[in-house]
């Protein structure tokens, strides 16, 4: 006999960091692109620097993101990349939601 | 406000975004007005025609840095395969020249060098009408199909007009695409300056205008 759980979509399987509606647009402004900065983003998503920073942190704490930072004519300027394991991530969590809904 | 994340239009907005800042328009303007003047006899600027090829991406590099990047940020998109994109250029000139070869032939039984300057105003307008149309695609930008237009229309145009001197036609042609292309690039510069002015981040974190 099937348990009741066996029945459930595999919900629980879905990567919670990258689900966040912000971080989700972040991933996916990143995927279309090979480097962007923060002024790009934030002009993009409509993000205040502390909003943007803080999801930033927490995607690159997962190693989604690669952030580089360097000073261009004295001013500081922050790149942001997405990693190997961000694309593979991004692109798992595309498949998962297509599948999910019939 | 969209309820779908289309990742081609996001690629697409960030392609147009960096193509409004009118370096295309002013960097194919300098290149025609270079390209006019190997038909003027002297070709005094055509030398400079390999120093655009060598030194391009660094051009285009130092304007964004000035005008592009400090506006709308900095993005880099991801590189198409070089080597592809040239050999497909030079793929379609080759067809495109040699249809214009078969077309002079099959019209006037025979292909002389004066034929061949009547013709290449359009065949200019015909390549530039596979770089544009290339550009529409990847970027949506519709003023690629106005420029397409323009390239066509004049190129016919100064293709079916006598001049005395057969050169005379392919220079002109290329001044008058020269100066179109400059004039579009001054006013998308212009247009691209006021809509998005210089943005700064300063210590805090806060974006200045």
């Amino acid at each position: 006999m099937s348990k009741p759980s066996d029945e459930l979509p595999d919900v629980k399987s879905i990567d919670r960091l990258i689900h966040e509606p912000v971080r989700l647009l972040i991933m996916a402004n990143l995927f279309v692109v090979e480097t962007a900065d923060f002024l790009y983003l934030m002009n993009q998503l409509d993000l205040t620097f502390g909003n943007l920073s803080s999801h930033m942190s927490k995607l690159e704490e997962a190693g989604y993101i690669n952030v580089e930072k360097e000073f261009q004519d004295k001013k500081p300027v922050t790149r942001l990349s997405l990693t190997e394991s961000g694309r593979a991530a991004f692109s798992d969590y595309r498949e998962r939601m297509k599948h999910l809904f019939t | 406000m969209t309820d779908k994340i289309n990742l081609q239009e996001m690629e697409k907005k960030a392609q147009k975004l960096l193509n409004e800042d009118g370096m295309m328009e002013l960097l194919m303007g300098a290149i025609l007005f270079v390209s006019s003047t190997s038909f003027s006899g002297t070709a005094a600027f055509t030398p400079f025609l390999g120093l655009y090829v060598v030194f391009m991406r660094t051009i285009i590099e130092a304007y964004r840095k000035r005008v592009t990047y400090p506006r709308i940020g900095y993005l880099k998109l991801p590189d198409e395969e070089a080597k592809d994109v040239g050999l497909g250029i030079l793929m379609f000139i080759g067809v495109i020249m040699l249809a214009l070869i078969v077309f002079i032939s099959l019209i006037y039984g025979q292909v002389t060098r004066v034929l061949v300057y009547r013709w290449i105003p359009t065949l200019v307008g015909l390549i530039l009408f596979g770089g544009l149309y290339y550009n529409y695609e990847r970027t949506g930008d519709k003023v690629n199909l106005v420029y397409i237009a323009i390239g066509l229309l004049s190129g016919l145009g100064f293709s079916l007009l006598d001049f005395t001197d057969p050169k005379l036609g392919p220079q002109l042609h290329l001044l008058f695409l020269s100066g179109v292309f400059i004039v579009a690039g001054i006013i998308r510069l212009r247009n691209f300056t006021k809509r998005y002015p210089v943005v700064s981040i300063d210590k805090r974190g806060i974006a200045n205008e």
